[in-house]
């Protein structure tokens, strides 16, 4: 068979792809890179938290509750690790003068699973000596290390977002892209269902929901219902924006001829109207998971999502709600921080994103 | 047996008191191996008509109250989901207006194109088709695919499209709407259909392009040995692919004639009312030539004749009862008494 004479001149670069130049337009706002840059850190870390954490997140120490932060200093080239005691027990540290234990790096201490798979024993820094122990963020009121904690808890919190957001808009777009593909009354019905969860506060929602959940969980039990429960609200807005775009996709001349390639509805709705709502619903995700994020710390500290002795930055703030506490040990809120940046950073990100998709700017 | 017969198909939009007719009666055949064409003005039927032969029309709103639909024999109208699936892409393919809104913006034309033979010519299974079985010597046939890439790229060579290697791996959008329609017919021929339905394949597109999109539909056809229907408002580019005419209005045919004698002498009013007003590029300086009146809305059809108001020849009688579609001379059906 010979070939129809070609029309032009044989042009053979590499085009950029939409993502590639998505990728160009974002690279331009610089805030936004550093909300990725801050996130990126921020899930390194808690990737690496056994490693990076100087003690495991159970381990109290009874001598020293409520304990200031506690940082290494110079001295001449090495950094040292001073030891402070209790006055009267009334938790007040003094420095001991001269008594100090240098700061090592990559040694053996408490045991935990690199990754959650491989058993290790070294940490990044510590003293290897529990009478000189390293609080840089201080202890909380069980003698426990707020810093350790805080990066366990990361593990939880962070975590939590992401996957709540796959479950949650995963279910969203089928059911959104199936509700405005057909229309008629399987959208009447999924919308008016969509609407119902929606008029319903989150709070009572997720406390009723809390308690359709038997009581004595494990904590992995606990994790898998938060991310259920936040799923369960979450879907609805997302159903219903991509049902509004499909319904305007589903108008568009490449859905009739998939249609007319002999695709079936569910593919067509899965590999041509939904790719196309991928820029929307990218954006949407980033700026939707400091939603997640803040309600497994609003069931945490309500007391009825991660229990005690695991650490969430939910769970962490519930020992921050006593004034006087809050008053005497503020270090006790650092999970607060953490909390603060890492939604703060979603956001940026989240802007940054939403600004490279919309191309017509 | 023809490839298509189309009989007496009726179909509304909607359905009781609300139903609007679109579709009032068309009878139509497409026999192997021919070019036909479907002319007539926005919202007449054609592209309707076009579509209810895969049953591509949504249901709801649209109604067959009427009428067949045999490919190859057997009725579409009757047909289940998933054999329509097959015959769609299979044993019809379609090629529409614009290219640009034909594929899908966000993936790259290769993995489109083999969207197409995944669905149709999976790769290690024969090349079966329950429509063509039990017809050996089918020119089309041929062993089974080992590799996608290999078709794909065959594909885009066999519809002109330059150093297809690497076009393999653009976006729609980085083709200009000539290739992109090159791309769009690679795609409905990547099945080998019996007919391919070309709806406007050339409006969106600019003059020079048009003429090669053109050539390129011919010379395919009569390489592949597939039927064309092709849909045109464009009374100029009949005369050089079409075996045989239909003129539709407000849901009718009108005229059925072969190509070159319709042109020759049209014998329907619309059809010479059609024919005058295509712009000339000789003959100085006179008015355009236009249809006076508009197209009756679907669902407000005049009584009788539906040209009649807009018709020069028309009489009193014409509202009284629509005409029938008689064959007046061999092979060429009029709708109107009058017609000489």
């Amino acid at each position: 068979m010979n070939e129809a004479t070609p029309i032009q001149n044989p042009t053979a670069e590499q085009p950029l792809s939409p993502w590639q130049l998505f990728w160009r337009r974002l690279k331009r706002r610089r805030i936004a890179m550093a909300g990725g840059m801050i996130l990126i850190g921020l899930y390194l870390v808690a990737l690496f938290a056994g490693f990076i954490a100087p003690y495991h997140f159970e381990r109290q120490d009874r001598d020293r509750f409520f304990h200031p932060l506690l940082w290494p200093k110079l001295s001449g080239f090495h950094l040292v690790v001073p030891r402070y005691e209790a006055g009267d027990g009334s938790f007040v540290y003094h420095p001991v003068a001269g008594d100090t234990k240098p700061l090592r790096f990559f040694l053996r201490g408490d045991k935990y699973k690199l990754l959650g798979l491989v058993p290790a024993t070294v940490h990044l820094f510590g003293t290897g000596d529990e009478n000189y122990p390293v609080y840089l963020l201080g202890t909380d009121q069980f003698g426990r290390d707020v810093l350790s904690r805080l990066l366990y808890g990361s593990q939880i919190s962070l975590s939590i977002g992401i996957i709540g957001i796959l479950l949650s808009f995963t279910f969203g777009m089928m059911i959104g892209g199936i509700s405005g593909y057909f229309g008629g009354r399987t959208d009447t019905v999924i919308m008016r269902l969509c609407e119902l969860i929606m008029s319903i506060p989150a709070l009572y929602l997720i406390i009723s929901l809390r308690a359709t959940f038997p009581p004595g969980m494990s904590s992995a039990q606990v994790y898998a219902m938060i991310v259920i429960i936040l799923s369960f609200i979450g879907w609805a807005s997302m159903a219903r924006v991509i049902r509004g775009m499909t319904l305007s996709l589903r108008e568009q001349q490449f859905v009739l001829a998939a249609r007319a390639l002999g695709q079936t509805h569910l593919k067509v709705i899965m590999r041509h109207i939904l790719p196309n709502t991928f820029s929307y619903v990218i954006v949407a995700a980033t700026l939707s998971v400091p939603y997640y994020i803040l309600g497994e710390v609003v069931l945490s500290f309500l007391g009825v999502g991660i229990q005690e002795p695991n650490a969430s930055w939910g769970n962490m703030l519930t020992a921050a709600q006593n004034t006087e506490y809050l008053r005497n040990y503020p270090w006790l809120l650092a999970p607060g921080a953490a909390i603060f940046v890492t939604v703060l950073a979603f956001n940026f990100l989240g802007d940054g994103l939403r600004d490279a998709a919309d191309t017509k700017s | 047996m023809n490839l298509l017969e189309i009989k007496n198909l009726k179909m509304d939009f909607g359905t009781g008191a609300d139903a609007l007719r679109a579709v009032d009666g068309v009878s139509l055949t497409i026999g192997a191996g021919e070019t036909v064409c479907l002319v007539g003005e926005s919202g007449c039927g054609k592209s309707v008509t076009a579509l209810s032969i895969a049953q591509l029309v949504p249901m709801p709103p649209a109604n067959y109250v009427g009428g067949e639909i045999l490919l190859n024999g057997r009725d579409t109208l009757k047909m289940s989901n998933s054999e329509l699936r097959g015959i769609r892409g299979g044993v019809v393919s379609y090629v529409f207006q614009e290219p640009g809104a034909s594929l899908n913006p966000v993936f790259r034309i290769g993995n489109q194109i083999k969207e197409s033979l995944k669905l149709h010519r999976p790769l290690g299974a024969p090349f079966s088709d329950p429509a063509r079985s039990g017809d050996a010597n089918e020119p089309g046939r041929r062993p089974a695919l080992q590799n996608y890439n290999n078709e794909i790229i065959r594909l885009l060579k066999l519809v002109g499209i330059p150093a297809p290697e690497s076009r393999i791996r653009n976006y729609p959008f980085e083709m200009s709407g000539g290739m992109q329609q090159r791309v769009m017919i690679a795609m409905a021929l990547a099945s080998e259909p019996k007919l391919l339905v070309a709806d406007e394949p050339t409006t969106a597109l600019d003059v020079t392009i048009q003429a090669q999109i053109l050539e390129l539909l011919h010379d395919l056809k009569q390489r592949l040995g597939m039927a064309i229907l092709l849909i045109t408002h464009n009374l100029g580019i009949v005369g050089d692919m079409a075996d045989r005419v239909a003129v539709m209005y407000a849901g009718q045919i009108v005229e059925l004639s072969p190509a070159k004698e319709l042109l020759r002498r049209p014998l329907h009013p619309y059809t010479k009312a059609l024919i005058n007003s295509v712009p000339k590029l000789a003959g100085g300086a006179s008015r355009l030539s236009a249809i006076p009146g508009n197209v009756p809305r679907i669902g407000n059809f005049p009584p009788g004749c539906r040209f009649a108001p807009r018709c020069p020849i028309a009489r009193p009688e014409c509202s009284n009862a629509i005409p029938e579609l008689v064959e007046v001379e061999a092979g060429r059906w009029v709708r109107c008494p009058f017609w000489k």
